[in-house]
């Protein structure tokens, strides 16, 4: 709604020197930002680079000890840097919308979904039954259905794309000129992240709005923005079109984005597979590298199977309605000796139930699921006790999965002690060579978890789990967490790992562009069932089901290919 | 939610049958015996047994307990060993005397405590939060029996202000209940604020932090109004769990309270009954307060569902 039109030449925000810090801690350093009214500009960076602190800074809403030390934030020529809470109070939602990251902690779990709505219209004035009208417009707007019905319902009874919609209603209700939308769906299966993105977008161009895109994702940055800046340690490292920053990145970090990108894999699929991975598929039989007890039992699985699975069901009763979900519904398919298999699915898709079932922590309904031709469900005490040894986990959140009381070395040391393996001294040694094997320095042992990064941290998860020298690893969107770089890197460890080691994976992501570059099978789930099954090649050159294609068109990067 | 109170009435239940149970044993197990309290040192062996076979204690303990429930059930508590009144008009003249102090101390410390809180985060790191933190820490350590003698001396003696001692029950005088109770519910109040503000300022500070508070701050709010729309209905979980787990508290508190003030309540109708080891007022007294612990916890689960409502379906967020 820009109405003076002499304001059209000057961009609509104007960020000079921008200096930001929590406590005596610089975050933000120097940055220079302009936003003409319209343009979307998508800022990227990892995560501890300052995007997001950017954003905050604009609405004036940083956490705690956070301010601004410097610089100026010019709104249409006013600087909100310098500017009062009452005038900051006017700015937020009116001239400036906030759609926040994570749909399931942005929305008042006590609170009726309508009214939330509601409440950003009455903080620009609107009163009486208009704000009632102006709630299900926006709703419906913003592509939730049944508007009337579904405003009187609380955020617990939506789903996360269905309460991101909403909080795109919020952030448009007062058709505010410029949008932040500060990782808008990174929470949400990929999907439905097409959907609110093109949704997104859609609403933006539709009125006319300026918006900043925060993201970790230089492909969903390319596709989606005009511009696109990137962030490395609280400062602006490169800025252009997307066409430029893809093409001809300048700066030394921008280079390994773009060389990291997942999804730069699946446009080089046709040109060729990334050396090193394809070489591991094991040819059913080939002797797997070190004894494995003979495949048992003449009815047991191929003999170059570590993982069979067969005909899984899974059923949960559901509380208060009587009735039964089935979580895994007829599920078969196997994990060679020595390779790698990915459960490839949306949340729901029943991924992380067939590898609970496999890890021995639920029981299957009916099926199997065998591990060297045994299962854990049926066997008695000792028998499981070899079998989950054979098995190890490593979870998504490195920050929750170690405790952060315990050293390093307690840590890795934990499962040698839990299935009684060696001496104190020979534990010891093991440790050293597990953290060796895991490229971490020596000394981290003494160290605790809150000591080490990420990516660090991903890494003493991976030693633990091979420490009981398990013949599969289960990887439960091991590296979803992970800012980009480092992702690329644990994915290289881990397949030198399983190069050196022979050990087996049961990959299990939502990132298809992620899975390409580790598996050498594909399953792809989709509420409980098994959609596809194939080769990695198969299913990525040429997939038969629609669910597969659609998930393969949402992976973001079309801009790579361009 | 119908289905959702049906349940909590039928674990109320059950923990109702399971506490009597222990009562009873418990009684049963004090040493001292009633039959010998009743009838004297120089009772004869045949006089005891005969107190013994009218107060049943001959029978078999199940039956006893049999009994006991029966009775219980009908309203029926018995007689006071010692002055062989029904013990439920004896009950009937005190408890509410101690049911209004103690709600009217609730009141007061919710009141205060969640506006005082409030006010602390409010004002966070400036004089109203030092204050509140102060007025906390204070009424915290100190006693209940010495303010009420402090306020006696003080508001009662020197200026007049509340009557010192004494009882109007609310039928009979609306104004003077007011008046004499007002006093000691401020009293028995101010510990239990002290305690309600900590957790309210706490739990707010926690709220506060949450992302769907920036994001109501996003969309233009006022602080004042986030605080209380979006920050306070979710620190309300807390505030009712204590001021619940205190209502009974209070019960218990309310004896030294009563006694300051000479009110004629439920503690000193306790008091006595256990000095006098007078059984059938000690059970009744505790069946009764076990009846209110349940009841109060009860109504504790049905506000947490009106305040939150993922708690509703019964299941985890």
């Amino acid at each position: 709604m820009p109405q003076d039109a002499d304001h059209s030449a000057a961009p609509l925000l104007r960020v000079r020197g921008l200096d930001v810090a929590y406590g005596d801690t610089p975050v933000v350093r120097g940055v220079d930002l302009d936003v003409a009214r319209g343009e979307r500009v998508a800022i990227v960076g990892q995560s501890g680079s300052g995007k997001s602190t950017v954003i905050a800074a604009l609405l004036r809403l940083l956490p705690g000890a956070g301010r601004i030390t410097g610089g100026t934030v010019e709104l249409d020529g006013e600087d909100l840097a310098a500017a009062g809470e009452a005038r900051m109070r006017a700015v937020r939602g009116g001239r400036i919308g906030l759609v926040p990251q994570d749909p399931g902690t942005n929305l008042n779990p006590a609170m009726r979904l309508g009214d939330q709505v509601a409440d950003a219209l009455r903080a620009g004035g609107l009163r009486g039954p208009a704000v009632r009208q102006r709630v299900l417009e926006l709703l419906a707007e913003a592509g939730v259905p049944e508007p009337e019905r579904r405003a009187k319902q609380f955020p617990h009874e939506f789903s996360g794309g269905m309460r991101q919609r909403v909080l795109i209603a919020t952030a448009l209700a007062r058709e505010p000129e410029l949008l932040l939308a500060d990782e808008p769906t990174s929470a949400l299966d990929v999907t439905v992240q097409r959907r609110i993105l093109d949704h997104l977008v859609a609403l933006a161009e539709a009125h006319g709005t300026a918006m900043i895109l925060v993201t970790h994702d230089l492909g969903l940055a390319a596709d989606r923005a005009d511009r696109v800046i990137v962030m490395l340690d609280g400062r602006i490292v490169e800025q252009g079109s997307p066409e430029q920053v893809l093409r001809s990145p300048q700066h030394e970090y921008t280079r390994r984005l773009v060389a990291a990108a997942p999804a730069a894999v699946v446009a080089q699929g046709e040109a060729g597979v990334p050396a090193g991975r394809a070489a591991v598929v094991v040819a059913p039989g080939a002797p797997a590298d070190d004894g494995a007890p003979g495949a048992p039992g003449g009815d047991g699985p191929a003999a170059g199977d570590v993982v069979t699975v067969r005909n899984l069901v899974k059923e949960y009763r559901v509380r208060g309605r009587g009735g039964l979900l089935r979580a895994v519904d007829d599920v078969s398919f196997s994990v060679p000796r020595g390779g790698t298999t990915a459960l490839v699915g949306e949340s729901g898709s029943g991924k992380t139930t067939v590898s609970r079932i496999l890890l021995g922590l639920e029981t299957p309904t009916s099926g199997e699921a065998l591990v060297d031709g045994k299962a854990i469900a049926g066997a008695g005490r000792a028998d499981r006790r070899a079998l989950r040894r054979r098995v190890q986990p490593v979870f998504q959140d490195p920050y929750a999965s170690l405790d952060p009381t315990h050293t390093v070395e307690r840590v890795v040391d934990e499962p040698l002690r839990i299935f009684g393996i060696g001496d104190r001294e020979s534990r010891r040694a093991r440790v050293a060579e597990l953290l060796d094997q895991v490229a971490l320095p020596r000394d981290v042992a003494q160290r605790h978890p809150g000591a080490l990064s990420g990516g660090q941290r991903q890494r003493v998860a991976i030693a633990r789990a091979l420490a009981p020298a398990p013949e599969l690893l289960v990887l439960d969107e091991a590296v979803s967490a992970l800012d980009v770089l480092v992702q690329e890197q644990i994915l290289d460890l881990l397949a030198d790992l399983q190069e050196r080691l022979g050990v087996s994976y049961l990959f299990i992501s939502h990132d298809l562009a992620v899975v390409r570059g580790i598996a050498d099978n594909v399953v792809v789930l989709r509420q409980g069932r098994v959609e596809e099954q194939g080769s990695v090649d198969d299913v990525f050159h040429s997939p038969r089901a629609d669910y597969t294609r659609d998930l393969l068109g949402a992976i973001p990067g079309a801009a790579f290919a361009r | 939610m119908r289905r959702y109170l049906l349940v909590r009435l039928g674990q109320s239940a059950i923990t109702l049958l399971l506490a009597s149970m222990v009562i009873f044993l418990g009684v049963r197990m004090l040493p001292g015996d009633p039959a010998l309290a009743m009838a004297g040192e120089e009772a004869t062996p045949e006089r005891l047994a005969m107190i013994r076979a009218d107060l049943g204690l001959d029978q078999p303990v199940w039956v006893q307990y049999g009994r006991f429930l029966a009775e219980v059930a009908s309203g029926d508590l018995g007689e006071s060993t010692r002055t062989g009144a029904s013990v439920a008009s004896m009950i009937g003249a005190t408890l509410p005397v101690t049911l209004w102090l103690s709600l009217y101390a609730i009141v007061v410390a919710v009141v205060t405590g969640v506006a005082l809180g409030l006010l602390a985060e409010r004002y966070r790191g400036r004089w109203p939060e030092w204050v509140a933190n102060a007025a906390a820490l204070t009424s915290l350590s100190v006693p209940n029996f010495w303010l009420g003698m402090l306020a006696i001396l003080y508001l009662c003696i020197g200026l007049g202000l509340f009557p010192a001692s004494g009882y109007v029950p609310l039928t009979d005088d609306p104004v003077g209940w007011l008046v004499h109770l007002t006093l000691p519910a401020l009293i028995l109040g101010t510990g239990l604020a002290a305690v309600i503000m900590r957790q309210t300022r706490a739990s707010m500070i926690e709220a506060m932090r949450t992302d769907y508070v920036r994001t109501a701050r996003a969309k233009g709010l006022g602080r004042t109004r986030v605080l209380l729309r979006y920050g306070l209905r979710n620190s309300l979980i807390v505030v009712v769990t204590i001021a619940g787990l205190q209502l009974g508290g209070l019960i218990s508190g309310a004896v030294v309270t009563e006694q300051i003030f000479a009110l004629p309540g439920f503690g000193k109708l306790t008091l006595d009954a256990v000095f006098q080891r007078d059984y059938p007022v000690i059970q009744a007294v505790v069946v009764l307060t076990t009846v209110g612990y349940v009841l109060v916890n009860l109504a504790v689960d049905v506000l947490y569902s009106v305040i939150d409502p993922r708690i509703r379906v019964g299941g985890r967020s």
